[in-house]
């Protein structure tokens, strides 16, 4: 079964990776500025907050689950590390980690919602995505929260590592970092495994002693943290903290997971998939960009891509399980009888 | 399943071959220009708070008008909605596209700083008009009107409706906004000094909250509760049009008159009907005009610190202090010339 997956995966994100190739190589021929490293490699600051929250997205949507409230929460951890420092002077670091553990509060509030209560996540999630705003607009009084030292909007926006044009930003290796420690996860441990069992059948996953409650909790508070974390570099990017920060950024984010190949009914998930897709995304926008498309155009072509690459998945899922019999089997088997499934390890 | 790694293996190759052939290319193509189209005419980005309401596209008027002129590239765009972060990403990929100059309004002077220090540090010109960035983040702030020229004008202007013995109140946005409470301050300054008979009957402002039916109730309840005043400032371009609409409701313009700023589009209807007989503010089209005029000076050159002053084509002289451009006085609109207005 995990060989199975495996390949089904595999044919996936090579499918994407050649079009993310194809998109490189064509806007590469056309528009100089694309070709120019500086621009390529400055331009992955615009990536790193959706790609950070597209990873523990990615294990969401795997359990069939999703949480709309990343971006109401992005802001209200901006909020508290911004109110952190200026109104109860704290010192900046301090601070920051003070807005990342507020970040880990609202996940955990969401997990509370979604394991403990019971409530279907796209609700729960809905209702905080509201709550988490409005608490940002009130504590802030829906004003900017500003005056960060320079070496911490540098951070943001200039700072990097590397020489000449090839200059490689910070938040790209925190990026890099958590991609890697998702892939590890997801493929390497129990948390994976047990993701992907309670996206392809909750009740057989209940049945076969996963603790449900116990990974949705995990995986809800993390996503919170990762917000917080997205939170701190967004703060620095735009030297403010801003009530209104992150707005639209949930769909973003799902989109970049959904592009990746995880099926937003759960059951399978990749984390290098959503990180191609977050590369997709952000470099097809790019390209349009330096080619002077205009900005109503390239939400046209953005929405076509996601449609494309949702069919295209659908497609590869469809004749993966025509082509590979056992292994479809036993994911049917699952789908259909509980007791079944619930002899699978 | 071998032979899929082994294909996935290859397309991993093939593209990183393929991306750093493309990337060293372009480190010739660059080389080679750097020597070569100085002649190139100049690409000059201009940015709105937002686009498609009546300021900004005057505002787009006189960028491209001065352009024209000049002989500049002059590109038009922005947010459609007053998004700093909006604003923010289209200057990154201005900065990508090696703009020579980026003419902006910033929706927030923070929030923008950062990616203008970016733009300044790769060698682009940053000029901000309308609104002002933090001031370590641009080159220069084209004024569009310093403080005390709106105080000015709009005190000369009711001294003129009402006498110099008249009795005034204000009608503001809200009690927090800040340039309005400079201007009434600079106001009150001017207005003891040059007529020191005037009178202010309330010393708080009437409040109308940038809401427009609420500044026709508000000033028809002060028509009230002062009967004997004589003239209005209304201080945003919502309170002056409620206020208008009050005046026509009670039929009171022959008694009282009302003033402030507002603009032209707004106000037409009530200038027309002689409800408001002249009215102040700056002249968008010039300020676009002027932006430009200063950004491609600011790349060449010939804007520097130590400049006193420059030559604006059909502006004329315009004054340059302390890293700021300034416009000069503003344009007061009466029935006579509105019409010559669009914005």
């Amino acid at each position: 079964m995990m060989k199975a997956r495996r390949s089904f995966s595999a044919t996936r994100e090579l499918g994407l990776f050649a079009l993310l190739a194809v998109i490189c190589v064509g806007f590469g021929a056309a528009s100089e500025n694309f070709r120019d490293p500086y621009n390529f490699l400055d331009r992955t600051r615009q990536w790193v907050e959706i790609g950070l929250i597209a990873v523990p997205m990615t294990f969401i949507i795997a359990t069939a689950g999703i949480d709309l409230s990343v971006g109401s929460l992005l802001a209200l951890c901006g909020i508290v590390a911004g109110l952190c420092f200026q109104d109860w002077g704290l010192p900046l670091p301090v601070a920051l980690v003070c807005g990342i553990l507020a970040g880990g509060a609202g996940g955990a509030l969401n997990a509370v919602a979604v394991s403990g209560l019971r409530v279907p996540p796209l609700v729960a999630t809905l209702a905080t995505m509201a709550m988490f705003r409005g608490l940002a607009m009130g504590l802030s009084q829906a004003g900017p929260v500003g005056g960060f030292p320079r070496w911490f909007t540098d951070f943001g926006s200039i700072s990097a590592l590397g020489t000449g044009d090839y200059l490689v930003p910070y938040q790209l290796l925190i990026l890099m970092a958590l991609v890697a420690l998702g892939v590890l996860v997801f493929r390497r441990t129990c948390i994976g495994r047990w993701t992907v069992q309670m996206g392809e059948n909750p009740k057989a996953a209940r049945f076969s002693a996963v603790p449900v409650n116990r990974l949705l909790f995990t995986l809800y508070t993390g996503c919170g943290l990762v917000c917080g974390l997205a939170a701190v570099i967004y703060t620095a990017r735009f030297a403010t903290a801003r009530p209104d920060a992150a707005t639209g950024l949930e769909l973003e984010v799902i989109a970049c997971v959904v592009i990746g190949g995880t099926r937003i009914t759960g059951g399978n998930g990749s984390v290098i998939g959503t990180f191609l897709g977050v590369l997709i995304l952000g470099t097809l926008r790019f390209g349009m960009d330096m080619s002077g498309v205009l900005q109503q155009y390239q939400i046209i072509l953005v929405g076509l891509l996601v449609i494309g690459t949702a069919i295209a998945n659908e497609w590869l899922a469809r004749r993966n399980r025509e082509g590979l019999p056992e292994s479809v089997g036993s994911q049917y088997a699952a789908r259909s009888s509980p007791t079944d499934s619930a002899r699978l390890p | 399943m071998r032979h899929m790694r082994n294909c996935f293996k290859g397309t991993l190759l093939v593209t990183v071959l393929v991306v750093a052939c493309a990337w060293g290319c372009s480190n010739r193509g660059r080389d080679h220009s750097a020597g070569g189209d100085s002649g190139k005419a100049l690409t000059i980005g201009v940015m709105p708070k937002l686009v498609g309401i009546d300021f900004f596209n005057a505002v787009e008027k006189g960028a491209i008008e001065a352009g024209e002129e000049l002989d500049v590239n002059v590109v038009y765009d922005g947010p459609v909605v007053n998004d700093v972060t909006k604003q923010s990403a289209l200057v990154e990929s201005w900065i990508a596209r090696k703009f020579d100059a980026i003419v902006i309004a910033p929706n927030d002077p923070d929030a923008i700083a950062p990616v203008l220090r970016k733009a300044r540090q790769r060698g682009i010109a940053v000029v901000t008009y309308d609104a002002d960035a933090d001031p370590a983040s641009r080159d220069f702030f084209v004024n569009q009107c310093t403080y005390d020229s709106v105080a000015k004008a709009l005190v000369d202007t009711m001294a003129e409706g009402i006498g110099p013995e008249g009795k005034y109140i204000f009608l503001t946005g809200s009690l927090t906004a800040v340039n309005q409470n400079i201007w009434m301050d600079r106001m009150e300054q001017y207005c003891k000094q040059k007529y020191p008979n005037m009178k202010n009957l309330s010393q708080t402002p009437k409040v109308s909250e940038e809401d427009q039916a609420l500044a026709t109730q508000v000033t028809i309840d002060a028509l009230k509760s002062y009967p004997d005043v004589d003239g209005i400032y209304a201080m945003t371009s919502v309170a002056l049009p409620g206020a208008a609409e009050a005046l026509r409701k009670e039929k009171a313009h022959d008694r009282v008159f009302l003033t402030g700023l507002s603009t032209p589009n707004s106000m037409r209807e009530y200038v027309k009907q002689g409800v408001v007989k002249r009215f102040v503010l700056w002249n968008p089209v010039d300020l676009g005009y002027l932006a430009v005029y200063s950004a491609k000076g600011v790349v060449e050159g010939s804007i520097t610190e130590s400049t006193s002053s420059i030559v604006a084509g059909r502006l004329g002289q315009i004054r340059i202090a302390n890293h700021e451009v300034l416009l000069g006085d503003p344009t007061i609109f009466h029935a006579g010339n509105i019409d010559e207005f669009d914005f």
